[in-house]
C-alpha cells in the first residue's frame, strides 16, 4: 500500500468536531449572561465574525407555515430586505432551503440559471445590490426551523471551507437558540454538554423517533430529552440512544 | 434471468429515478442491493459526504447495529474517506494486514465476519460525492470485471441523483442535492424509531415495514418518512392498531 501519504489524511470527523466545538463556544460565550433582548444582536456579531467573506447575513425563524418567517437578526438593512423579499414572495433560495431541508445557493442572481429559477426574487435582489445569495437551513430534528442567509455584492460561489463553516454556524445557532436554557449557565458546562450532544448519527435519529412515539412529543423536544438524559447521566447521546433502541431505557418509566 | 438481462435491468432500475417522483432513499437502497446481487460481494453500503466534512451512510444491505457501527468507524477516516478524498477505487484483500493503519475498522470488520474490503468512489464527472463500500467474508481482491461494474453502477446512481432539472448541474446545486438526500435519510431514521414503538417491533423491521408500505402504495419513501415525523400521517396506517404505547 505505497503512496498513501499525502492526501490530507487526518480524521475528518475529529476535525469537524473540533471546529464545531470552537464555533459553538464562540457563539455561547458571546451570548452568555446577556438579557434576552440583547441576544440576537450578539449572535449576529459572532456569526458575522465567523463568516468574514460575505457582505452580510441574517437569520430567520419560521412561524406557523413555511411561508411565514420572522427575521431574528440581520447584519444590515440589505440582509433584512433580502430575507423579507424571499419569504414574502415565497420564492428564492431561503424558501427552497426550507422545503428541501438542504442548503440552496444562488451564486449569480444577475444572469443564468438562478434568474430563470427565481425570476421575481433575482430581480428584486439585484435592485437591492445583491449579486449572490446563499441559504442554509437551521436543521431541527424533524425539519427546518428557519434559515441562515448570506449574501455578496459580487457574483461567485462559496468555496468548500466557507460552505462547511456556514453549515456549522447554522448548527451552532440552532443549539444557542433551542438548547441554551436547558443547559447549565457556565460556559464550560455548556461546551461539555455540547461535546456529548452529537446529534447527527443514525442511532440518535432512531431513538428520537422512539421517544416521540413514547411520550407523544415533537422531534425537537424528543432530541432535547435524549440529550438532557445523556448530560444528567454523564453519558454520550449515542450511548443513551442505543439504550433506548435496545429497550433497556424507556423514557416513559422515569 | 441471464447475466446480460440482469445487468440491463439493474441499470434501468438505477436510471428509473429520472421520473418526477424521484426518491434518493430508494436510489441508494437499489444501488447497494444491486451491488450485492450482481457482484461477488457479501455486503454493500453507500456513504455520501456531508457538507460539514464527514461521511454519512445513506443505505446498506445489512441493518444490524454492529454493521452500522462498522460503517461509523469510517465516517472520519478509513478506506472510504481515502477513496472519497482521492476519487480512486481501492481494495484491501486482507484486512488483518491493516491493523496498525485502521485500528477501529479492522476489529469491527472481523467481528462482523468480513475479511476483505473494496471501495469505489461515488462521483459526478470528476467531482467526488462519496464512496461505495463492498465487503467480503473471504480474503481476496474483487475481480477486474466486478470492479468495473461496481464503478459503472455507482456512476449511474450519481447521475440519477443529480438529474433533477434541465439545467446543467453546478457545484452549488450538487451540495443542495446531496444534503437534501441526507435530510431525507435523517427523517427515515426518526420514522423508523416511531414505527418501532407504535408497532412494538425492532427498528430494522420498522424500516422494512416503511419500505414495503411506500412500495405497495407507490408513494415516496422520503415523503412518507417526513409525513410521519411532522405528524401529518398516522403511524397506525403502517403498523395497524397500536399496542406498543
Amino acid at each position: 500500500m505505497g503512496g498513501d501519504a499525502g492526501f490530507g489524511g487526518g480524521d475528518a470527523e475529529e476535525e469537524t468536531d473540533l471546529q464545531r466545538a470552537r464555533i459553538a463556544r464562540e457563539l455561547i460565550t458571546a451570548v452568555r449572561g446577556l438579557p434576552p433582548e440583547e441576544i440576537p444582536e450578539a449572535l449576529c456579531r459572532s456569526c458575522a465574525a465567523l463568516l468574514p467573506s460575505v457582505a452580510g447575513l441574517s437569520v430567520s425563524v419560521l412561524g406557523d407555515g413555511p411561508d411565514s418567517a420572522v427575521v431574528l437578526f440581520a447584519s444590515d438593512e440589505t440582509a433584512t430586505r433580502l430575507a423579507e423579499i424571499q419569504y414574502t414572495l415565497g420564492e428564492g433560495p431561503s424558501p427552497e432551503a426550507v422545503r428541501l431541508r438542504a442548503p440552496v445557493f444562488a451564486p449569480d442572481l444577475r444572469r443564468g440559471p438562478d434568474v430563470r429559477r427565481w425570476p421575481l426574487f433575482s430581480d428584486q435582489a439585484a435592485r437591492a445590490g445583491v449579486a449572490a445569495a446563499f441559504s442554509v437551513p437551521l436543521a431541527g430534528a424533524g425539519g427546518a426551523l428557519g434559515t441562515l442567509d448570506l449574501y455578496r455584492e459580487t457574483a461567485g460561489g462559496l468555496d468548500g471551507d466557507e460552505v462547511r463553516t456556514a453549515l456549522l454556524v447554522a448548527d451552532a445557532v440552532v443549539l444557542a437558540v433551542t438548547a441554551l436554557d436547558r443547559a447549565s449557565a457556565d460556559t464550560a458546562g455548556v461546551v461539555t454538554w455540547l461535546a456529548g450532544a452529537e446529534s447527527d448519527r443514525e442511532e440518535i435519529h432512531q431513538a428520537t423517533g422512539m421517544i416521540m412515539a413514547q411520550l407523544g412529543v415533537g422531534a425537537e423536544e424528543a432530541l432535547l430529552i435524549l440529550r438532557a438524559r445523556a448530560f444528567a447521566q454523564g453519558r454520550t447521546s449515542s450511548e443513551v440512544a442505543r439504550a433506548v433502541i435496545d429497550r433497556t431505557m424507556d423514557m416513559r418509566h422515569d | 434471468m441471464n447475466r446480460e438481462r440482469e445487468l440491463a435491468q439493474a441499470f434501468v432500475d438505477l436510471a428509473d429515478t429520472y421520473a418526477s417522483d424521484f426518491d434518493p432513499l430508494v436510489l441508494f437502497s437499489r444501488l447497494v442491493h444491486t451491488c450485492r446481487g450482481l457482484l461477488e460481494v457479501d455486503a454493500a453500503a453507500v456513504m455520501v459526504a456531508d457538507g460539514r466534512g464527514t461521511l454519512k451512510t445513506m443505505a446498506a444491505t445489512e441493518d444490524g447495529a454492529a454493521f452500522i457501527e462498522l460503517l461509523q468507524t469510517q465516517t472520519g477516516r478509513g478506506p472510504c474517506m481515502d477513496c472519497f478524498r482521492t476519487g480512486e477505487a481501492r481494495g484491501i484483500p486482507d484486512i488483518t494486514a491493516e491493523r496498525d493503519r485502521w485500528p477501529k475498522l479492522v476489529p469491527a470488520m472481523l467481528d462482523n465476519g468480513y475479511r476483505a474490503l473494496h471501495t469505489v468512489p461515488l462521483r459526478l464527472h470528476d467531482r467526488p460525492l462519496g464512496a461505495v463500500t463492498l465487503l467480503n467474508a473471504r480474503v481476496g481482491n474483487l475481480s477486474e470485471g466486478d470492479a468495473h461494474l461496481a464503478q459503472a453502477l455507482a456512476d449511474s446512481a450519481a447521475l440519477s441523483l443529480m438529474h433533477w432539472s434541465t439545467e446543467p448541474a453546478r457545484v452549488d446545486d450538487v451540495i443542495t442535492r446531496v444534503q437534501s438526500a441526507i435530510a431525507a435519510k435523517t427523517a427515515l431514521e426518526i420514522a423508523k424509531g416511531m414505527i418501532a414503538v407504535y408497532g412494538n417491533i425492532e427498528v430494522g423491521e420498522a424500516g422494512r415495514r416503511l419500505t414495503d408500505y411506500a412500495r405497495h402504495h407507490r408513494v415516496s419513501l422520503a415523503d412518507t418518512a417526513h409525513a410521519l415525523v411532522s405528524r401529518t400521517m398516522d403511524p397506525t396506517v403502517i403498523v395497524g392498531d397500536p399496542h406498543g404505547s
